[in-house]
């Protein structure tokens, strides 16, 4: 097992930095660059920019500055902001904890809807619960994520006045309640696409299990229903479950991009879309690190979930 | 069943003990703002994005402003001279000024300011003017002497009216640190109100400077709340949360004019819609360009478009201001006119209706930024008449970084139109719009007259305008140069933006105009 997580880790290592290699040249032959926001910018003269241009290394050729940085990064050197001047690590060390209570909000929220209804909808199918379920589901999932943001900001913080319309805390306040009251809105904006889904395919894993051999024998050996469903039902159903959570959590990250900014939650989404439209490389770059090792560990999750949860699974 | 009953009676209870918490609140003068992009930087010669204006603006003071009227003004200054060759300016400073940290603002202040605007190892991004200097001569902790490369008239717009920076915190620091200081997330100013907390991304809190020179503030503390998305603004807004809300989008002007305790303020912007021609084929020629303004129909963009939230544009120099040009009147839409001025430049209509010269395509695209969904409408817009003019266009969308960078429309060597807005600001100088000598050489070579627009005329005017100190005689060549700008078309003036502010009603003190706002000492709120 410890071997079997060694040698994924390792893979992994080698994967993020052919797509550091990959994104790095991507970026540095898309047109534009880090000085065309100055471009715009009349106060800027172009001898200035010409300057900015030196001083930020932009006149060497991308694969030495990518060596450079990749250098960096060995010794847990990100660079500098070419905007702020400010450590990269830093400015993405002060918006870690607001990403992650965001995507752990949605996360809590999607886990706590979706098993009851996936549930429920799997014991009463074809009945008029189910297919309200059902509707439901396909309504959250094709909602567009922003028009749904701010329905609710005009339903709950314009209309009602029962929740603030944006933020993380009230200027001056850090309770945690406070930061509850602040949470919800985003939380289930951005929950609700990975509740859907994982509702549904918990139905229909469920639909499945519940027509085996195996279910039956176990409800002719006159096990009550619930033992029956939790014991062998549930556990059996969780795997293709589990697969889409941890797919879902780089997902859960990149949603929290259009959710942050609609909501004005200061998390690191709204940091990297910045950098994305100034073209602030280093900022960039980690962001698609952080981005890819999300993925990576969530394959890795899956798999040794899989594992915990199938006694036939085993990994050496 | 009962069971369930509970759950939807715990979420209930839950949401109204959530719903019952009281607001956090400051008792009387907290003035919240809204901004859309986290301030890369408050040090004013370091900064990239105007967000970051929006906040250091109360932090620092320039020896003179413009206040909200469009008058100059003195601030950290009380007088200034200008030698009769206009190379020497002789600045008298206020006395007993002290930055928030309550050291003494000295002329070693105003020299250190120019010695950091200057300096080749910094990233300063604003430093227009100050390379004129020579040299500063400090003949006492209130007097500086400004000596001139040459005479060069907007120098008081440029340096006197730009911020000073305090010697004693940046002075000692080598020019990799400057950089990076912790001075430009929480800066040291001598303005009304000074950084107290600056929370990435979310907000940053100013608290009122209790050394400040000026009138004593009215309000407690300003805070600058950072929303990207401009729908929330509005929302926010609506929930009394905001105290002033700079530039209401169009859609939902009518809504915020309904809303309950909110007065919405009209002014004009000095920022203007313009579309660019690249001069490399057809479009150097005069007649084409002035046809192509005839053919555009601005007045029913900014009926349809706009909304009617923009007035007519006929030069760079804002309607209202000192400066403008009032014998000039826009070109008006008028397709016979133009399609005649074509036909006598020796176009002919030829496949598809398409006018041809020589045997080449009077081809035309036409590019904006994406991002806005007005400037999307009004490229369309534009094309379809363009097209019934008999021109070739194709519309485009993409980003800054695509539209102005090196692999973008306007370094293919071709025609090509771009549609965007510039800040002209109130102020005149706009050589680096017009002078031959900012065409850039190439696309690694930024200038900001990338429509590569060349007229001795224009060249000789702007040089002679920047070293002409007398206002009557400067402001008589800037009408000729906008005689040029109407004449040779090297953009298209399509309209000047208006904007709304939203104010909510606890607010008093707060105005607002073409020039800028009331100052936000004279601010308060209920």
């Amino acid at each position: 097992m410890s071997s079997f997580v060694a040698r994924r880790v390792a893979q992994a290592v080698l994967l993020l930095i052919a797509v550091s290699f990959v994104s790095y040249g991507i970026m540095n032959v898309a047109p534009g660059g880090p000085l065309a926001v100055y471009l715009h910018n009349p106060q800027v003269t172009p001898d200035k920019i010409d300057l900015l241009r030196h001083q930020l290394g932009l006149d060497r050729p991308w694969y030495p500055r990518y060596l450079a940085w990749l250098g960096g990064l060995a010794q847990g050197h990100w660079g500098y902001s070419y905007y702020t001047g400010r450590p990269v690590l830093a400015m993405i060390g002060e918006r870690l904890p607001a990403t992650f209570t965001l995507m752990l909000g949605a996360f809590v929220l999607a886990i706590g809807l979706s098993f009851p209804i996936g549930l429920y909808a799997a014991t009463h199918k074809y009945e008029w619960g189910d297919n309200l379920l059902s509707f439901g589901a396909f309504f959250a999932w094709a909602m567009p994520t922003f028009w749904f943001g701010l329905m609710l900001q005009l339903l709950f913080g314009v209309q009602f006045r029962l929740l603030p319309v944006a933020g993380m805390h009230e200027i001056g306040v850090t309770s945690a309640a406070d930061l509850g009251r602040h949470l919800v809105m985003p939380a289930m904006v951005l929950g609700l696409g990975s509740m859907a889904s994982w509702s549904r395919y918990l139905r229909s894993s469920l639909l499945d299990t519940l027509g085996q051999d195996y279910v039956r024998t176990a409800h002719a050996k006159g096990l009550s229903r619930r033992r029956v469903l939790r014991r062998h039902v549930l556990r059996n159903s969780l795997i293709p479950i589990v697969t889409l959570m941890g797919l879902d959590l780089p997902a859960l990250f990149s949603g929290a991009v259009v959710t942050e900014s609609i909501f004005g939650w200061p998390g690191m989404g709204r940091l990297f879309l910045s950098a994305l439209n100034n073209r602030d490389y280093p900022l960039q770059m980690a962001g698609l690190m952080i981005s890819a090792a999300l993925l990576i560990a969530g394959n890795l999750l899956a798999d040794l979930t899989y594992a915990a949860l199938d006694p036939r699974i085993k990994y050496d | 069943m009962r069971r369930s009953a509970l759950l939807v009676a715990v979420c209930l209870g839950l949401a109204a003990a959530l719903s019952g918490m009281a607001r956090a609140s400051v008792p009387g003068g907290t003035f919240v703002t809204v901004i859309t992009e986290n301030p890369d930087n408050l040090d004013p010669y370091l900064h990239g994005l105007l967000a970051s204006g929006s906040v250091y603006r109360y932090v620092f003071d320039s020896p003179f402003t413009v206040d909200w009227t469009g008058r100059w003004k003195p601030a950290l200054a009380t007088s200034y001279t200008v030698s009769p060759d206009g190379k020497t300016w002789t600045l008298t400073l206020r006395s007993g000024v002290r930055w928030s940290d309550g050291h003494p603002l000295t002329s070693a202040d105003v020299k250190y300011t120019w010695q950091l605007a200057t300096n080749k190892d910094v990233h300063i991004t604003y430093a227009t003017g100050f390379d004129k200097i020579a040299s500063i001569d400090t003949p006492g902790p209130t007097k500086v002497v400004y000596h001139l490369r040459e005479a060069y008239a907007p120098f008081r717009e440029q340096v006197m009216g730009a911020p000073i920076i305090p010697q004693h915190i940046l002075g000692p620091l080598p020019a990799d640190q400057i950089n990076r200081a912790p001075f430009n997330q929480k800066p040291v100013g001598t303005g009304p109100f000074t950084v107290t907390e600056f929370a990435t991304d979310d907000h940053v809190t100013l608290s009122a400077n209790p050394l400040y020179w000026g009138s004593k503030p009215k309000l407690r503390r300003i805070v600058v709340r950072i929303v990207p998305d401009q729908n929330t603004q509005v929302n926010l807004m609506r929930a009394g949360d905001l105290s002033v809300l700079t530039g209401v989008p169009p859609a939902r002007l009518e809504e915020m004019r309904r809303a309950p305790a909110v007065a919405v303020k009209r002014y004009l912007s000095p920022v203007y819609q313009l579309i660019q021609l690249d001069e490399y084929g057809f479009l150097k020629d005069v007649t084409v360009r002035q046809a192509l303004d005839f053919a555009t129909p601005k007045a029913s963009i900014i009926r349809n478009v706009m909304k009617g939230q923009a007035e007519p544009a006929v030069s760079d120099m804002v309607p209202n201001g000192p400066w403008a040009n009032k014998t000039l009147a826009p070109r008006p839409f008028d397709l016979d006119r133009a399609k005649a001025m074509l036909r006598g430049d020796g176009f002919v209509p030829g496949p598809g209706g398409v006018l041809t010269k020589n045997g080449r395509r009077l081809e035309i695209p036409l590019w904006t930024l994406s991002g806005r969904q007005t400037d999307a409408q009004m490229i369309e817009v534009i094309a379809q008449a363009w097209r019934a003019l008999g021109v070739a266009t194709e519309t485009h969308v993409a980003s800054a970084a695509a539209l102005f960078g090196q692999n973008g429309p306007q370094w293919n060597g071709k025609d090509a139109a771009l549609l965007f807005s510039w800040g002209q600001g109130t102020f005149p100088e706009n050589r680096i719009n017009w002078h031959s000598s900012y065409i850039p050489k190439d696309a690694n070579a930024p200038g900001e007259n990338a429509e590569r627009y060349s007229s001795p005329e224009m060249d000789r005017l702007l040089d002679e305008a920047d070293r002409t100190v007398d206002e009557a005689r400067r402001r008589a060549i800037y009408a000729r140069i906008q005689e040029l700008e109407h004449r040779d078309v090297p953009v298209i003036f399509v309209f000047w933006f208006v904007n709304n502010n939203a104010v909510a009603a606890n607010v008093s003190g707060y105005d607002v105009s073409t020039f800028g706002e009331t100052p936000p000492e004279s601010w308060s709120t209920r």
